[in-house]
């Protein structure tokens, strides 16, 4: 897995209730840089900012509010992105590009 | 007395006349000591006038008491945090109940068994004023004051009224760690007056009673506050390290603890403690074995006394690079949350670009981003999380040090901003105590469901309107509703700063929808842009245009029954000095109500599929529920308009391994399909980027146009459609 595939924009798709602490909107930077956004103001988000690291194909660590770096799994297959955290939460993104459709 | 000045000013000849002072002190109401009456010199004669005083309400903290006047042994005890700024004041403040003590019985030796006085219950006494800002016991705590009225300048008078809301605070059974529930007991008001403080306080002219009311104007009870510090909180920073770890105690050009303590109203005081703190197992450091070491090495653990806050700083940790906040979750032992953090002293910085005047460095010699890093992870140990809105200390060092290859930038430590950002800042300054002080909520408390004091930093948008038309007036039960949104200077002269784009999907755009029985529910963007938000200037007259389809938002379906609804929509946009524009506007649709069985069952499966906002937004195949609703709805007459664009745009974007279906898209919309300006901007675009043959651009152009008519559009747009 290249760092490549997991640049740009992502869509949370999953609303269990295990995946709340992670955030509606991901944003992947070329610069091993991510950004979360939550669409509730000042909701508490796991992954809020800073840095990420793909080790392998299918895991990438991951630095989360308290600054601790934890590696997840993961997987892409083609427009969704899926994780499972240490605890087995799994939850997915969907790829979205920055020609978002008009929002509801 | 009268100046010379003020005397002249009312002699004849002088015009305008101004009015006469009016005295000092002097009230008809007891309710309303601002009231004076202008007739009094009428009545009383000619007054004898005291020197004019003004007063103002000093900034910093007070210590505050609450006796409610439903008797009993009940009184709370707390601060009330006074900040000024150039907007005037923002105050918040916390109670905690005050402890009950029981008096021993009073028994003579020689009748051991007969006690002559029963024990008694007795309040005890409360905090010293003298003692400065008081430490009280977290599990006493009871109310935090949102304070939506005080007074901001000055006044002439002898009070003012303050106005409140008290939120309750119920903690879970257990550990701190399990957090707690707030609820709104309601607003209250009071008319302060300056009193002389009572003996201990270190202002006599700085205190003021008064009776606290109820919305109903029923007294409830009797607030006293007297100023005792400029600061607005206190506490102790203790730093700990191995031997071979620097000590973070400032930045190597003048900012240390003390300095950020004072940016933020904080009295921070730094015991810079042990210099010999043993390594368990090696150089670096497990999140279990920091913790340990805090309870160990900290030179005073009870946080009912003291905020203290523990520093560690070690060679490296095993869980990250430079440091961690590991008071939480897992890493907390004793389910007392946010005590301490540690950094890494070891750990080397890239040989990279980003890095500028501290790369391939270790850490504990860079001295700049060091002390940061312990900075930023007390942060987090005082409630904080990571703001990437500027270069304070909350960002994360290596976005930071990514920040510092922007164009302009300085480079990577210069561009560090040394002082918090301004939503962290007033977090630190009016969150609840328990919020911010060690051992009590745990870190990942959402901010969302805290209250808060409003600043004063939000302001009406003077020279702007907001117009908000419905696409149609009447929507059947079940379709989304198309507003176009109009952000328009309607001066006559002025030109304005506004934002250059209005978008849900940017967040400056969000609002509320209101039925008919008064039930309102909340609408935002699914998604949020990361980019920032760009202002223009706006001549008089013109205008920024957005349209959405709102269907859902935060509380369920947005119309959720037939009868008439009220939108209120809000524009903001960040203007200098982290002041905050606000316009709204409304308008009012009509929902109509099923006309047949077959309408009934498709809005039903529309409004209660929570995927079909999701669809509608995002489009995908993935969805399955909420291609479903749609699909149920596409099968039914009345609702089939209102969504076929939002199918068509689906079915038109390739997914996966599906290519686009620009043949069924075209189909889907005909003349009588609902589409906003925005969303036939869209379908312009997506018929062109999407390779469709030349027929179905030429049915889909002609369609488009038809509908452009009737809409005033830019040239943009005609253009895009002429273009297909």
């Amino acid at each position: 897995m290249t760092q490549h595939a997991i640049i740009g924009h992502w869509q949370k798709t999953t609303q269990s209730p295990c995946s709340a602490v992670y955030p509606d909107h991901l944003e992947f930077r070329a610069g091993k840089l991510y950004f979360g956004h939550s669409n509730t103001r000042g909701a508490f988000m796991q992954w809020d900012a800073g840095s990420y690291d793909i080790i392998d194909a299918a895991h990438i660590a991951i630095s989360t509010a308290n600054d601790a770096i934890i590696n997840y799994q993961f997987t892409i297959d083609g427009p969704i992105l899926n994780f499972i955290d240490p605890s087995g939460c799994k939850f997915s993104y969907q790829w979205s590009d920055d020609e978002w459709p008009t929002p509801s | 007395m009268i100046s010379k000045q003020q005397s002249s000013f009312n002699s004849p000849g002088n015009y305008p006349p101004l009015p006469d002072i009016l005295p000092f002190n002097v009230t008809t109401s007891e309710d309303d000591p601002l009231v004076v009456n202008p007739r009094l010199p009428e009545l009383v004669g000619e007054i004898i006038r005291p020197p004019i005083r003004i007063r103002s309400l000093r900034c910093g903290c007070y210590l505050m008491n609450y006796t409610p006047s439903s008797g009993g042994l009940i009184s709370y005890d707390g601060t009330i945090r006074v900040e000024c700024h150039s907007a005037g004041r923002t105050a918040s403040g916390d109670l905690y109940q005050r402890p009950i003590i029981f008096l021993p019985p009073i028994i003579l030796p020689r009748f051991p068994s007969v006690p002559i006085v029963r024990p008694k219950a007795v309040l005890a006494s409360g905090p010293k004023p003298a003692a400065g800002i008081p430490i009280l016991s977290r599990g006493s705590y009871r109310y935090y004051l949102r304070i939506t009225q005080i007074l901001e300048y000055f006044t002439f008078a002898n009070g003012f009224t303050l106005g409140f809301e008290m939120h309750r605070f119920t903690k879970a059974a257990g550990a701190w760690s399990t957090g707690g529930t707030w609820t709104n007991e309601g607003a209250y008001t009071a008319v302060m007056t300056w009193q002389t403080a009572p003996t201990g306080y270190p202002s006599s002219s700085d205190y003021l009673e008064g009776d606290v009311k109820n919305s109903s104007g029923t007294v409830i009870g009797r607030l006293k506050m007297g100023w005792i510090s400029t600061h607005l909180r206190k506490a102790t920073v203790e730093i700990d390290r191995v031997s071979q770890s620097e000590a973070p105690l400032n930045n190597g050009a003048g900012v240390d603890w003390v300095s950020i303590g004072n940016g933020i109203g904080w009295q921070i005081t730094v015991d810079n403690s042990d210099s010999n703190v043993a390594e368990p197992s090696g150089e670096s450091w497990s999140d279990a074995e920091c913790h340990a070491a805090m309870l160990a090495r900290r030179d005073a653990s009870n946080l009912d006394a003291e905020w203290r806050y523990h520093v560690l700083a070690v060679r490296r940790l095993d869980s990250t690079s430079r440091g961690i906040m590991y008071d939480a979750d897992g890493g907390d032992s004793n389910n007392i949350p946010r005590e301490g953090c540690s950094l890494s002293s070891h750990w080397v910085t890239p040989n990279t670009a980003e890095w500028g005047l501290v790369r391939n460095m270790r850490f504990g010699l860079a001295t700049m981003p060091y002390f940061r890093t312990a900075v930023h992870e007390t942060g987090h140990a005082m409630g904080l999380y990571h703001n990437t809105a500027d270069n304070g200390f909350m960002n994360t060092t290596d976005v930071i040090a990514s920040n510092s290859l922007t164009p302009g930038s300085t480079q990577f430590p210069n561009n560090v901003q040394w002082s918090y950002n301004s939503e962290d800042a007033k977090r630190l300054r009016h969150m609840p105590d328990i919020y911010v002080r060690p051992g009590s909520l745990p870190f990942g408390t959402s901010y969302a469901s805290t209250p808060i004091s409003p600043t004063d930093f939000s302001a009406n948008a003077d020279g702007f309107a907001l117009r908000i038309t419905p696409l149609l007036e009447a929507v059947p039960l079940g379709a989304p509703v198309r507003v176009n949104i109009e952000l328009v200077n309607v001066t006559e002269s002025t030109t304005l700063v506004a934002p250059k784009k209005l978008s849900m999907k940017l967040g400056n755009i969000r609002g509320l929808v209101t039925d008919v029985g008064g039930n309102s529910r909340t609408f935002r963007s699914l998604m949020l842009c990361v980019d920032d938000h760009e202002l223009t200037l706006l001549k008089p007259g013109e205008r920024v245009h957005h349209a959405a389809t709102l269907l859902r938002g935060a509380e369920g379906a947005l119309f959720p029954s037939a009868g008439v609804h009220q939108i209120i929509v809000e524009a903001s946009w960040d203007m200098d000095d982290g002041m905050e524009a606000i316009v709204t506007g409304t308008c009012n649709v009509m929902i109509t109500a099923a006309v047949d069985e077959a309408h009934s069952c498709a809005a039903l499966k529309v409004l209660s599929t929570p995927d079909t906002l999701l669809t509608l937004a995002l489009g995908g195949d993935h969805l399955t529920h909420g291609i479903e609703a749609i699909q149920v709805a596409l099968t039914n007459p009345v609702l089939r308009p209102h969504f076929a664009y939002i199918e068509a745009k689906r079915v038109a974007q390739r997914f996966g391994k599906r290519k686009a279906n620009l043949k069924l898209a075209s189909e889907l919309i005909g003349d009588d399909t609902i589409m906003s300006l925005s969303e036939i901007k869209k379908a312009a675009e997506l018929f062109k980027t999407e390779g469709a043959d030349s027929n179905q651009r030429k049915a889909v152009a002609k369609t488009l146009k038809g509908k452009i008519g009737k809409i005033r559009s830019s040239g943009h747009i005609n253009d895009l459609i002429e273009s297909l």
